[in-house]
C-alpha cells in the first residue's frame, strides 16, 4: 500500500508541475510558447529532458523484460548502438534542424520539408505517415503505465485502471504546460530514473546475496548459460539493430525537441553526455533482468520460469502458447524484484522512478498535437480564420483526443511492449532517415524522392504487420516463407520476421535511401535559391 | 576555439592572412607553428564543397599565398576524413563477434564479456563525441541562424 501511495504522490507532483508551467508561460496564446517553449530551454533542462524524452517504458521495463528472456545481448542490441547513433544524429541533424528552425520559425519537421521541397500536399502525406507511426509509441507509454501501476500495487490496481491513471496524468500536464511543462516534468523524471538505476542495482544485489553467486549459478546451468552470451541471436540480427536508433532523430518529438534549445551550443553537453546516461539507465535494467532468472525464491519469478519451461513443449495449441508467452513475459520483472528485495518505502520511491520512465510518452502526445495544429490546422487556413489562440486550444483538444484513443488501443494491445515498439514505430522511423539526409545534406533531393520515401515506409510497415498477422509464429526457430537459392529470403520468427536473416529495418532503410536517390535523380531538380537557404554553397565569411 | 574557417578560394586570401589579421604569414617557418596550434585549438572541418575541390589543386603551381590556403584546406579535408574514418571504425567495433559464445572472463566477478565490452564501448563513444564536438563543431550554423533569426514572440505576462 505504501509504495502505491508514494507513486500517487509523485503523480500529483508532476500534475502540479504542469499547472506551474501553465502559470509561467504556458498560459500564453502564442503557438511558439506552447509547442516549443519559446525556444528558450536552458542547457540542463535541454539535456535531461531530451534524454528523458527518448527513454520510455521501452528502456526501463522493455529492456529488463527482454533481457530476462534473452540475456545480456539486450545491452549490445539497443543500448550501445543507441549510444553511438543517437548523439551522432543529434550532432549531424539536430544542430541543423535547430538552426533552420531558429532562422525560419519552424515548429515541426513537416514545415521544414514543405519549405525545403516546396511541397504542400506531399508534406501532408509525410505528416500522415509520421502520425500513423507515432501512435504505437504513445500506446507503449500507456501500456507501460498500466503494467507498472499494477505491479507496484501488487495487483490491487488492475492494468486497465493503471493505464487510465497514467493517461489522465500525462494528458493533464501536457494540456496545461505544453512543451515547457513537458520539459520540466521530463527533467524531474530523468533525474529520478538516473538515480533509480543505481539504487535498484545496489538494493537488489544485496538482497540476492551478491551478483557473483547469481551469475556463477546462471553460467553453470545449461538452460541459463546462454543468457550470459549472445548465442541465441545471429550477428546479422545484432547488426540489424544498429539501424533502429536512426529512428530517434526522425521521430517528430525528437525533431521538435531540437527546436527548443536557447542556443545551439546546448547540444554540446547533450551529445557528449548522452552515452554516459545510457550506461546509467540501461546497465542496471539489463543486468537486473538477467539476474532475475536466478531469483527463484520470488514466487512471481518462479511462475514465469515455469511458464517458460512449458513453452518449450511441442504439443501446445496456439492459444495455449500465447497464454504461456504472456505469463512468461518479463516486462514487470524489475518491479517484482524491487517489491521482494527492497524495503517497502524504498520500493515506493523506486516505483515512482519507474513511473517516471514509463510516462515519457508525454512528448509524443505533444508532438502529435503540434503536428496536427501546425501541419494541418494552420496550414489549411485555420490559424488565419480563427486566430492563434484557437490554434493553441485546438492543440489542447487534440492532446485529449490522442490520449483517449491511445488508451483504448492499449487496453487490447496483444504484443509485449518491446516488440510493439521495435516492429512498427522504430523500424518505420528509421526508414524515414533518408528524408532528413536529403533535406539537410543533398542539394539534388526532390519532393518526389521524399514522397517515394514516405509511401514506401508506410507500405513496408503495413506489409510487415500483415505478414505477421497472417503467418503464425513458430514455437522456436523460424518458418521460411520464401527461399532464394537455398537462403531464407523471408522468414517468420517467434518475435517477428527476417529478410535474408536481417530484421526488416535493414531492407526498409536501404530501399528507402535508394528510392530517395533514384527518384530524385529522375525528376526535376529543386529551385536553386530554395536549396541555398537550406544547404549554403559555402560557409559565410567571418 | 575558432568557430569557423574562412573561405578558401584562390585569390580570396589564405587562412593565415585571415587569422593573422591581414598580415601575410606565408613562408616555411610559420606553417609548422600555425597548423599545430590550429589543430590543437579545434578549428572545425572545412565545407566539403570547398574542401574536395581545393584538395585537387597542387600547391606547387599556385602563388605562395594560395598554396598556403590549399595546404590548409587539405589539412582540414584530411582531418574530416580522419574523423569520419574513426566514426566508422567505432561503428564496426560494435560487432564484437569474437566472444559471441563466451561467458568469461568476468569483470568484477559478475559482468560477462558481452556486457562489459559494450559498457566500455559506450564510454568510448562518449569520448568520441567529445572529440567531434571539440574538433568538428559547426559553430557557423549558430552564427548564421542568429543573423537571420525568425523573431521570437514575446511571452505573455
Amino acid at each position: 500500500m505504501i509504495p502505491t501511495l508514494i507513486v500517487f504522490a509523485y503523480l500529483a507532483t508532476v500534475v502540479y508541475i504542469g499547472v506551474f508551467a501553465f502559470r509561467h508561460g504556458g498560459r500564453s496564446k502564442s503557438a511558439e510558447q506552447f509547442f516549443v517553449a519559446g525556444r528558450q530551454l536552458g542547457p540542463l533542462v535541454f539535456l535531461l529532458s531530451l534524454f528523458g524524452t527518448n527513454m520510455t517504458a521501452f528502456a526501463i521495463l522493455g529492456a529488463s523484460g527482454f533481457s530476462f528472456q534473452n540475456g545480456i545481448v539486450t545491452y549490445g542490441l539497443m543500448a550501445s548502438s543507441s549510444a553511438l547513433v543517437i548523439p551522432l544524429c543529434l550532432f549531424l541533424f539536430g544542430t541543423r534542424i535547430w538552426a533552420l528552425g531558429k532562422k525560419n520559425g519552424y515548429l515541426t519537421p513537416v514545415q521544414m520539408y514543405r519549405d525545403r521541397w516546396q511541397c504542400g500536399d506531399i508534406g501532408t502525406v509525410i505528416f500522415i505517415v509520421q502520425a500513423v507511426l507515432l501512435v504505437p509509441y504513445i500506446i507503449i507509454g500507456v501500456m507501460g503505465g498500466g503494467t507498472a501501476l499494477a505491479a507496484i500495487s501488487g495487483g490491487r490496481i488492475p492494468y486497465w485502471a493503471g493505464g487510465a491513471v497514467v493517461a489522465v496524468v500525462v494528458m493533464s500536464y501536457v494540456f496545461y504546460g505544453g512543451m515547457r511543462g513537458t520539459a520540466w516534468v521530463n527533467t524531474l523524471q530523468t533525474a529520478l530514473f538516473l538515480i533509480f538505476g543505481a539504487v535498484a542495482f545496489a538494493l537488489i544485489g544485496r538482497g540476492m546475496g551478491g551478483f557473483g553467486e547469481a551469475v556463477a549459478s546462471l553460467a553453470s546451468a545449461p538452460e541459463t548459460r546462454a543468457l550470459l552470451t549472445r548465442e541465441r541471436f545471429t550477428p546479422e540480427f545484432f547488426l540489424s539493430y544498429t539501424l533502429i536508433p536512426l529512428s530517434s532523430i526522425t521521430f517528430p518529438h525528437m525533431s521538435i525537441f531540437c527546436l527548443t534549445a536557447r542556443r545551439m551550443a546546448q547540444f554540446k553537453p547533450t551529445v557528449m553526455l548522452y552515452p554516459i546516461c545510457m550506461v546509467a539507465v540501461w546497465l542496471p535494467s539489463v543486468f537486473l533482468g538477467v539476474a532475475a532468472n536466478h531469483a527463484r525464491d520470488v514466487p512471481a519469478i518462479e511462475r514465469k520460469l515455469e511458464a517458460r519451461a512449458r513453452l518449450a513443449q511441442p504439443e501446445l495449441t496456439p492459444e495455449q502458447r500465447a497464454d504461456l508467452r504472456r505469463q512468461a513475459g518479463g516486462d514487470d520483472v524489475l518491479l517484482v524484484l524491487l517489491n521482494h528485495y527492497a524495503p517497502v518505502w524504498v520500493a515506493g520511491v523506486l516505483g515512482a522512478g519507474i513511473m517516471a520512465a514509463v510516462m515519457a510518452s508525454d512528448s509524443q502526445i505533444l508532438a502529435l498535437s503540434t503536428m496536427f495544429t501546425e501541419d494541418v490546422f494552420a496550414y489549411y487556413g485555420g490559424k488565419e480564420r480563427f486566430g492563434e489562440a484557437a490554434q493553441v486550444n485546438t492543440g489542447r483538444a487534440f492532446v485529449v483526443a490522442v490520449t483517449a484513443v491511445a488508451y483504448l488501443i492499449a487496453l487490447d494491445a496483444p504484443a509485449r511492449i518491446f516488440d510493439l515498439a521495435v516492429q512498427y514505430a522504430f523500424s518505420g522511423f528509421a526508414a524515414m532517415t533518408p528524408l532528413l539526409v536529403g533535406a539537410l545534406y543533398w542539394r539534388r533531393s526532390t519532393r518526389w524522392g521524399a514522397l517515394a520515401v514516405a509511401v514506401w515506409t508506410l507500405a513496408a510497415v503495413a506489409a510487415i504487420a500483415a505478414f505477421q498477422a497472417f503467418v503464425p509464429p513458430p514455437a522456436s526457430g523460424q518458418t521460411v516463407v520464401w527461399e532464394i537459392g537455398g537462403a531464407a529470403a523471408l522468414a517468420r520468427t517467434p518475435g517477428g520476421a527476417t529478410v535474408f536473416g536481417y530484421l526488416p529495418v535493414v531492407p526498409m532503410t536501404l530501399i528507402s535511401g535508394l528510392l530517395m536517390w533514384a527518384v530524385s535523380l529522375a525528376t526535376r531538380p529543386p529551385d536553386a535559391a530554395t536549396v541555398a537557404r537550406f544547404i549554403p554553397a559555402r560557409r559565410p565569411r567571418r | 576555439m575558432i568557430d569557423q574557417p574562412p573561405l578558401l578560394h584562390p585569390g580570396l586570401g589564405s587562412p593565415r592572412e585571415v587569422r593573422s589579421g591581414g598580415r601575410n604569414l606565408s613562408g616555411g617557418l610559420c606553417q609548422p607553428i600555425v597548423l599545430p596550434i590550429l589543430f590543437l585549438g579545434g578549428a572545425p572541418i572545412i565545407h566539403p564543397a570547398d574542401g574536395w575541390r581545393q584538395a585537387r589543386l597542387r600547391p606547387s603551381r599556385l602563388p605562395l599565398r594560395d598554396a598556403g590556403a590549399v595546404r590548409y584546406t587539405r589539412y582540414f579535408t584530411m582531418r574530416r576524413a580522419g574523423l569520419t574514418g574513426l566514426v566508422l571504425l567505432v561503428y564496426a567495433a560494435h560487432q564484437d563477434v569474437w566472444w559471441w559464445r563466451e561467458t568469461g572472463p568476468m569483470l568484477f566477478g559478475f559482468l560477462p564479456p558481452g556486457l562489459w565490452y559494450h559498457v566500455g564501448y559506450t564510454l568510448a563513444v562518449s569520448a568520441l563525441m567529445g572529440l567531434l564536438v571539440w574538433r568538428a563543431w559547426p559553430g557557423w550554423l549558430e552564427e548564421e541562424a542568429g543573423r537571420h533569426a525568425h523573431p521570437v514572440e514575446e511571452r505573455d505576462a
